[in-house]
């Protein structure tokens, strides 16, 4: 399976071949051609009979990325993952109860790696495309990432909690990705990219209207907003190197919403009220 | 109202704490402490005491600093600048030591 994550192309072996097809399906939206150029990393996944008790759910979850020389290791009882960005490759090896979502955290934990490797970021975050242009929307589990695509039918939407962010000649671009809330589904479009034009930390309030977030503020917030990266101390400089890049390219406010899509007059509009 | 600090509070010598990654940006800092995974952000007066916290000014000297760049007097700048402290020292975010470090030690937390 070759997949294209924010243009990043991925080469997953996965095994068994049930969950190979699985995941095939799973991703079809993102898949790439084998013959399209090398991959960016290739992943050797591998997964192993297990107990429902034996484990807790999602034992992924609750594994740390750790430096090791140049490599990243997933160390957990059970657990073997190895991430060698030099190398381009990575592999993982756990008795899984459920292989698709394990996959899926899996790549979540490379791509955050792979993304920061080259310069990127993988946020936490919602992301609507409206006219071509990309508009990022960070918080909190419960500020309102969700509520905001769901509010916005008329724009395309990139995902609503992880989107892919890297720096390109023509400035920021955001990119969807497969990495939506298990609950809340995918919509169409999220393949797609747009030029990133604002990013707007929510804040739910009766009142509608923006209001600048002051650099290291904003700085902050972004890193505080980039999940697995932000766990592995030795990427922290590093990180907040990106994040200050990132600020000073592209507008980062705090956005007052309501439940409804006034919000957009003031995003798209370019007033600071509603 | 904030006390007046004492004489010891004043002699304490503020040191950045090791494992704080840190980024002055307008003026303002961006703290992150790797052990406990937080990030903070100083304002301006808050960054320059933390840039001023390097472990060879005591809080009296760092208060002095204080009082001639933002043009505050010189009993408030202490008062602040002891309770900054004290309360960075609460976060994990700064030491308070009794000695100054040498200049070769300096040279281990610079980040």
């Amino acid at each position: 399976m070759h997949l294209c994550l924010g243009g990043w192309r991925l080469a997953v072996v996965c095994d068994p071949p049930a969950v190979a097809a699985a995941a095939a399906q799973r991703y079809a939206a993102f898949t790439a051609g084998a013959t399209a150029g090398p991959p960016d990393l290739t992943l050797t996944v591998t997964f192993l009979p297990a107990t429902e008790d034996a484990h807790s759910q999602h034992p992924l979850l609750e594994t740390r990325l750790v430096v090791a020389g140049t490599d990243y290791l997933l160390d957990a009882p059970d657990i073997r993952g190895r991430i060698e960005l030099t190398d381009q490759r990575a592999s993982l090896r756990l008795p899984s109860c459920d292989p698709l979502r394990d996959l899926e955290y899996y790549l979540r934990i490379v791509m955050a790696a792979l993304a920061y490797q080259r310069g990127g970021l993988l946020v936490h975050g919602a992301a609507l495309v409206l006219d071509g242009q990309a508009h990022l929307f960070i918080g909190q589990s419960g500020s309102g990432k969700s509520t905001v695509v769901a509010l916005s039918p008329h724009a395309v939407a990139l995902g609503d909690d992880l989107v892919l962010l890297r720096p390109t000649a023509q400035g920021w671009q955001a990119y969807g990705t497969p990495f939506w809330n298990w609950q809340a589904g995918q919509r169409a479009g999220q393949t797609s990219q747009g030029a990133l034009r604002g990013i707007y930390k929510l804040v739910q309030s009766p009142e509608v209207r923006l209001e600048p977030l002051p650099r290291a503020a904003a700085v902050a917030e972004l890193a505080a907003n980039c999940p697995i990266v932000n766990d592995v101390p030795e990427w922290w400089p590093g990180l907040l190197g990106v994040c200050r890049e990132l600020a000073s390219a592209v507008p980062v406010q705090r956005l007052f919403f309501r439940k409804d899509n006034a919000f957009w007059n003031v995003i798209a509009g370019g007033s600071t009220t509603a | 109202m904030t006390a007046t600090p004492d004489a010891a509070q004043l002699a304490a010598v503020p040191h950045q704490a090791p494992g704080i990654d840190s980024r002055l940006i307008d003026g303002e800092a961006v703290l992150v402490h790797r052990g406990q995974r937080m990030v903070r952000v100083l304002n301006s007066a808050g960054a320059r005491i933390w840039e001023l916290a390097d472990g060879a000014r005591t809080v009296g000297e760092i208060a002095a600093v204080l009082a001639d760049e933002f043009a505050i007097d010189l009993p408030r700048a202490e008062a602040d600048a002891a309770v900054f402290c004290a309360e960075l020292v609460t976060r994990g975010l700064l030491t308070l030591n009794s000695q100054r470090v040498s200049l070769d030690r300096l040279s281990e937390h610079s980040i």
